[in-house]
């Protein structure tokens, strides 16, 4: 699989995070955006430093502010950070220009993003989720096993990047996403997709930006085929302040809703045990995602180290056939030992 | 490690000692429980130390002397034993002044058959420090005298007031001194003017070193390596016990008011203070600082000595620093986890954390419970009971009926 | 996703002293907050904390006049206990889960520890004992933190009733250990001034702020001791007050400038006397002619 090495940097992979995507949306579905505690939650969380503070000052207050004020609370030194957070705020909707009974110009916190904030902070709006009904007695999955299932479940689509497993690994829908995005790409006089420089990058991210790096991809996709986008990303969001190891309830979802959980639950983020029972428990993929921890547990409980020397020759050792399967992209496999560990 | 009295014998002239018996492996050929039984010891080591119910010199004058003769070139401490002296001496000056915040410091070196006085007895840290580094760079010549430097100490140390404790404190890197005159004199004299004179030796160990400690009553150490060096180092920061001969006396002491150019309504004029007033830097004048009760000369930072009415300023906070060492905290029992009843849902009563180990320790006073790692920090570091501070005495039988 | 920010652990330390909070001149105002309503306010300050950012902790310390005892986080045994623990957060009203856990635990072991000491003895608030408990978690916490991960504490002391002599020695030792630990003592006065939290306050590099509305108290806090220790340089928050140095002396307990210090114990005195009052030494008086003195017995029994 020769690649040539300007290609490499032409094709630098765009992960865009949460505010760069947010700034792709249209003003209309930002809005309807914010009508859900988690996403306001989570938008919060991405925000500059300063403009969180501000955000926090003005959070209780009805009217609009001046500007003049607002510039007032930060020392001279710092006014670029002050300009700074200004822009971000403004550019994300979160607040308007809106000028003050007396004409001068002033800004007032978005409505609905303010309620909704307030809601996530101290409550008095609906419950995210149902709770189920029933504890679940003897089908409580604890931690490790809900590492492991997001584990394999993750693996299987890196997998079908490397071309390992045939088609019938994954639904059609998943497969879709893979190509559109560009990470595989379907060769003149073939059937098969074939995995792209850019795939290649993709493989060598952490698992929690290629997470969301495939949320995106699966978003743009979804969004081209009409489905209701605002319900998916708060869907996300939602799951992504969950607490690991506890189960929720599906009741009351949509039908595109229940869909988009079987989509998540091929890919790892969530478990359910059958299609039809009304619980299920989110792993660690989905809780990292919006909320922009590097966990470094997920990626550390894998053992393994690789040697590289000079005259290129290469030593892994490592029980993964999946990194295994990624070495053998690019390297010569000579020999395999078995290692009594 | 040389021992206490000359009848004892030397290391080399005891029996053999069985290191190797220290170190027992449990069935399955793991060392772990051995490890961390010597790390425990270790770590409650100093608890042995401490003589308890002693009288405390905690106003010290304290003499520090390198010597910065040839042998100090020789590279058994990297880089050389003279940079790693600087640098540990650093340390020690920055901890003594959070130890002794009312003491002072000064320091000699010693070099080619001579005695220099490198800063006077002071007490702000940074001018000791900063002449300590300008002296890395000085050549090690030829030998020490440990004669003139002892001389010169004396003359500064004799004329300080009594009620202070008098000290000196050689770092000695070679086995050799080239004195003018017979030692045995000064050091007599050392005796009389009760100056406690400390020795710790970088090579080996030296009669003459041993018998001017033992006269002065100082201790003599030998290092065995840097981080040997840094310990010997860090116990001379604890105050001395005080000998017979210290007179306790009342020191005046001022105690001035910071001044900040908050209040609206006082306008403070800006002024200079006496501390910057010989520094080629620009001459600020500043409105901040702390003003003298009896001169009303402005110094920038206490504690200090102010030149115009010779009063010591400081601030409170500098006195409470020392209160732990005159009330020191007492030791916490080692207590089973067994002998409790509930001993699986047992918490440590500082940071709330489950207690697994088999050792816990009790207050005596408040017979609360705390984990290793708490016991050590209070005892480092907080020196104040947590479980006795935020308890009250518990009431007698008949009071505590009320409470369901 | 994120630019690598550190993570700040907040205690809050809460006077809840039942004396102060339940005294008449204050029910008598209509104006004042009851307690419930004030750990209401210091409640929602906690999840903005939290809220703040994902690597943010929190602990809350109620101190009262019989014991000090940690609100938050509960003390749990082993991993079984955790999924009990676990399976019972349910937040039915909208608020983000690990917010509703927080006020859920706070509120129930207030009402075990104001129920549970009914009767009380003394009248101070025992401030150091939560100051120095606060101050052992801190030191596990930084211990446990993980490798690559930073962690800045500071300590929010939210004082009302007043201040008590007997506490001096512990507040200055747990002031002189959050000075070295790097701990920041901020404090947020409902009452009278404190003299100690402003020293406190001063050594550690904190804010000293006396409220002057209750009322407002959510709003103080939000705008004030919100912000991290790494923006506080760039914003304009209330500025460092004077604080008064001056030591009291031993035997009258008033303030002085100059005085005279034992050399033996450190203890402070208005007038020169030939005896200390606390460790029983004898002065030497200073003789005008400079002989040498003959060296009497002393009466000192040590310390």
């Amino acid at each position: 699989m020769a690649v040539s090495m300007s290609s490499y940097s032409r094709n630098k992979l765009d992960c865009k995070d949460l505010h760069g995507y947010l700034r792709t949306l249209p003003a209309g579905i930002l809005d309807k955006l914010y009508n859900h505690p988690a996403t306001c939650l989570a938008v919060f969380r991405e925000l500059p430093q300063l403009a969180r503070h501000y955000v926090m000052r003005v959070l209780f207050i009805d009217q609009p502010v001046a500007q003049a004020g607002v510039s007032s609370w930060v020392k001279a030194s710092h006014q670029s950070q002050h300009h700074d957070a200004v822009g971000t705020l403004s550019g994300l909707r979160v607040w308007h220009d809106t000028p003050l009974p007396g004409g001068l110009p002033g800004w007032q916190l978005n409505r609905i993003f303010r309620e909704n904030l307030k809601v996530a902070l101290i409550g008095g709006g609906k419950p995210w989720s149902s709770t189920p009904e029933n504890p679940a007695e003897g089908n409580v999955r604890d931690v490790a096993f809900l590492d492991n299932y997001a584990k394999e479940r993750w693996e299987c689509i890196l997998h079908f990047l490397v071309g390992s497993r045939g088609p019938e690994a994954l639904s059609r829908d998943i497969a879709l996403v893979l190509t559109n995005s560009g990470l595989m790409k379907i060769p003149e006089g073939a059937t098969l997709p074939v995995i792209t420089p850019a795939g290649f990058q993709f493989l060598l991210l952490d698992t929690s930006s290629q997470v969301w790096y495939f949320m995106l991809q699966y978003l743009e996709t979804s969004e081209a085929r009409d489905t209701n986008l605002v319900n998916q990303l708060s869907f996300l969001f939602q799951l992504s302040f969950s607490t690991l190891g506890k189960d929720y309830g599906s009741e009351g979802m949509s039908e595109s809703q229940l869909q988009f959980l079987q989509h998540l639950r091929e890919l790892g983020l969530v478990f359910q045990r059958k299609r039809k029972s009304g619980r299920y428990f989110p792993t660690r993929l989905a809780i990292n995602l919006a909320s922009g921890l590097r966990n470094v547990n997920f990626d550390a409980q894998r053992e393994g180290f690789i040697v590289i020397e000079t005259n290129y020759r290469v030593y892994a050792y490592t029980d993964s056939d999946l990194q295994i399967e990624i070495l053998g992209l690019f390297c010569q496999l000579l020999y395999r030992f078995v290692f009594p560990w | 490690m040389a021992d206490e009295e000359p009848e004892k014998t030397y290391t080399w002239e005891g029996d053999y000692e069985r290191t190797w018996e220290a170190i027992k492996e449990d069935e399955q050929g793991s060392l772990q429980a051995t490890v961390d039984d010597i790390i425990h010891r270790a770590k409650r080591k100093r608890l042995t130390d401490r003589p308890v119910n002693v009288r405390l010199g905690m106003m010290r004058h304290l003499f520090l002397a390198l010597d910065m003769s040839q042998a100090m070139q020789i590279q058994d401490l990297k880089p050389d034993r003279l940079t790693t002296t600087v640098k540990l001496l650093e340390k020690f000056i920055d901890e003594y002044f959070d130890q002794n915040p009312i003491s002072q410091i000064g320091v000699l070196t010693t070099s080619n058959m001579r005695a220099e006085k490198l800063t006077e007895l002071g007490g702000n840290p940074k001018r000791h420090i900063t002449a300590l580094q300008a002296c890395k760079d000085k050549p090690c010549v030829k030998e020490p005298s440990l004669q003139n430097v002892l001389e010169l100490a004396m003359s500064t140390l004799r004329h300080m007031p009594s009620h202070a404790s008098r000290e000196i404190l050689i770092v000695m890197g070679s086995l050799t001194t080239c004195d003018p005159g017979n030692i045995y004199n000064t050091i007599k004299t050392l005796k009389e003017a009760n100056i406690r004179c400390s020795v710790i030796g970088l090579a080996a160990e030296v009669r003459i070193c041993r018998k001017l400690c033992e006269d002065t009553n100082g201790t003599y150490s030998v290092i065995l390596d840097e981080t040997h060096f840094k310990e010997l180092l860090m116990e001379h920061t604890t105050p001395p016990p005080a000998t017979a001969n210290t007179e306790p006396s009342p020191i005046k002491m001022g105690f001035p008011q910071h001044v900040l150019n908050t209040e609206k309504d006082k306008t403070e004029q800006p002024s200079m203070c006496m501390c910057h007033l010989n520094s080629k830097d620009d001459k600020k004048l500043s409105a901040v600082g702390y003003f003298c009760p009896q001169c009303r000369s402005k110094y920038c930072e206490l504690p200090i000595e102010c030149k115009v009415c010779g009063l010591t300023l400081v601030s409170a906070p500098h006195l409470a620093r020392s209160f732990h060492h005159l009330f020191p905290l007492d030791d916490f029992v080692e207590v089973q986890r067994s002998d409790f009843e509930n001993e699986d849902s047992l918490f440590c009563q500082a940071c709330q954390s489950h207690l697994t180990a088999e050792n816990v320790y009790q207050c005596p006073k408040c017979s609360n419970l705390y984990c290793l790692d708490c016991e050590l920090f209070i005892h480092e570091s907080l020196h104040s009971c947590p479980g006795c501070a935020s308890g009250r005495p518990r009431p007698s039988q008949t009071e505590h009926m009320e409470v369901d | 996703m994120t630019t690598e920010e550190e993570g700040c652990l907040l205690v809050v330390v809460i006077d809840v002293n039942p004396v102060w909070w339940g005294s008449s001149p204050r029910k008598k105002d209509k104006a004042s907050l009851t307690l419930p309503q004030c750990v209401d306010q210091i409640l929602v300050f906690v999840n903005a904390h939290l809220m703040t950012s994902p690597q943010n902790k929190t602990a809350v310390i109620g101190s009262h006049a019989n014991e000090s005892r940690f609100l938050f986080p509960r003390k749990t045994t082993s991993h079984e206990d955790q999924k009990d623990v676990l399976s019972q957060i349910i937040s039915l009203d909208g608020k983000y889960e690990q917010f509703t856990k927080v006020q859920t635990d706070v509120m129930e072991e207030l009402k075990d520890l104001i129920s549970s000491n009914t009767v009380v003895s003394h009248t101070d608030t025992l401030l150091s004992g939560s100051l120095a408990m606060a101050l052992c978690y801190i030191h596990k916490m930084e211990k446990e933190t993980g490798v690559g991960e930073k962690l800045r504490s500071r300590i929010l002391v939210i004082k009302a009733a007043e201040d008590s002599a007997s506490q001096y020695m512990n507040f200055m030792n747990v002031t002189f250990t959050a000075q070295k630990q790097n701990v920041t003592i901020d404090a947020c006065i409902l009452s009278k001034d404190s003299g100690l939290l402003q020293q406190a306050c001063d050594i550690t590099g904190g804010i000293y702020l006396k409220i002057p509305e209750i009322e407002g108290l959510l709003q103080y806090l939000l705008w004030v001791y919100l912000p991290p220790l790494s923006q506080r340089s760039n914003l304009i928050l209330p500025p460092p007050i004077q604080v008064d140095y001056r030591a009291a002396c031993f035997c009258h307990r008033m303030l002085i400038s100059v005085g005279y210090v034992c050399s033996v114990c450190l203890s402070i005195f208005c007038a020169f006397s030939p005896i200390c009052s606390t460790c029983h030494t004898a002065f030497k008086i200073k003789a005008a002619p400079l002989k040498l003195k003959k060296k009497k017995k002393m009466l000192a029994s040590g310390v």
